[in-house]
């Protein structure tokens, strides 16, 4: 990530995996520790794609943003969630013309809390400020810029 | 349901900001959302906005693969980069501001080329991702062979 001013830069690459399939291709995502990530519009079945397709990335986008900003949002007061789990669900239409787009994305996020304090803290963080939105999402920066374009659902179960 | 496609996507908290991923039964090894580690070289996994990237960049790629196909057309190689760039809103939040894309695909003869450039006026549009997120911010797509 390269930090010019007041804006931010981030980079990525893919290359067209070697093999006869011409729908699989080798992510670039610098010099990670993650193992080889590959997208995979090749296979239909689970068992036999090595990687996810372009909608579950999204979904991925979107629902480890979400989680990251409400953990930050836990954390900044110094507490911490028993367990967390979260899901998403990606709901893809024809538009008028025809063409699949994304229509919405539903968020399920799940943390276990039991302390009473950080429920308190929990609580705070669901708050609504200005246009409906909750306190921890106007800070994930992936969910909110992709909203315009499809609806964001997010539900978070305490 | 003949309509609509539904996809599922899951993860799991790890570390305090390190989110195993659930993406099914792929045959992948497991992927990690990783917002903890800030050096390269130790992080577990990729960023919520790299995934976005890899989201947009991979779709395009695909539907120009797809295009060249029907008409049987193989590509010997294929590169693609996207950079994203994240500005403040006039509120002072961070935000998506653009994608630039940069795609070369080796294309080997002039049958190929010419297939390429009749792709190359549609095929954006068989791209659910890039199309979809176009309301809320920029992604330009330079396509080069």
């Amino acid at each position: 990530m390269i930090i010019i001013s007041n804006d931010i830069k981030t980079k990525v690459g893919i290359k067209l995996d070697e093999s006869e399939s011409q729908m699989i291709f080798k992510c670039d995502l610098g010099n990670l520790k993650v193992k080889d990530c590959y997208i995979d519009e090749e296979h239909r079945e689970e068992v036999d794609m090595l990687g996810p397709n372009p909608s579950r990335l999204l979904a991925l986008g979107v629902l480890g943003c979400l989680s990251a900003s409400f953990i930050f949002c836990i954390k900044k007061r110094n507490f911490k969630v028993d367990n967390f789990t979260a899901e998403a669900e990606v709901v893809i239409t024809r538009n008028e013309k025809g063409f699949w787009r994304i229509k919405k994305i539903d968020v399920n996020i799940l943390p276990k809390i039991t302390d009473p304090d950080t429920l308190k803290r929990a609580k705070q963080c669901l708050k609504s400020v200005k246009d409906g939105v909750s306190f921890f999402e106007q800070y994930c920066i992936v969910t909110q810029s992709v909203r315009s374009g499809i609806e964001v659902n997010v539900n978070l179960d305490l | 349901m003949s309509n609509v496609l539904k996809t599922k996507v899951g993860l799991k908290q790890e570390e305090e900001m390190i989110f195993k991923c659930d993406l099914g039964s792929l045959k992948m090894a497991n992927l990690y959302i990783d917002e903890k580690n800030k050096k390269e070289n130790e992080k577990m996994g990729t960023s919520p906005v790299k995934l976005l990237a890899l989201s947009v960049l991979g779709c395009l790629a695909a539907s120009f693969s797809f295009c060249l196909q029907k008409k049987n057309f193989s590509l010997s190689g294929l590169e693609g980069k996207a950079e994203v760039t994240i500005a403040r809103n006039d509120k002072g939040f961070w935000r998506v501001k653009k994608i630039d894309v940069e795609m070369n695909p080796k294309i080997d003869t002039p049958e190929m080329r010419k297939r390429a450039d009749e792709c190359r006026k549609f095929f954006e549009q068989y791209c659910i991702i890039s199309q979809s997120l176009r309301t809320g911010f920029e992604v330009n797509i330079n396509l080069n062979y």
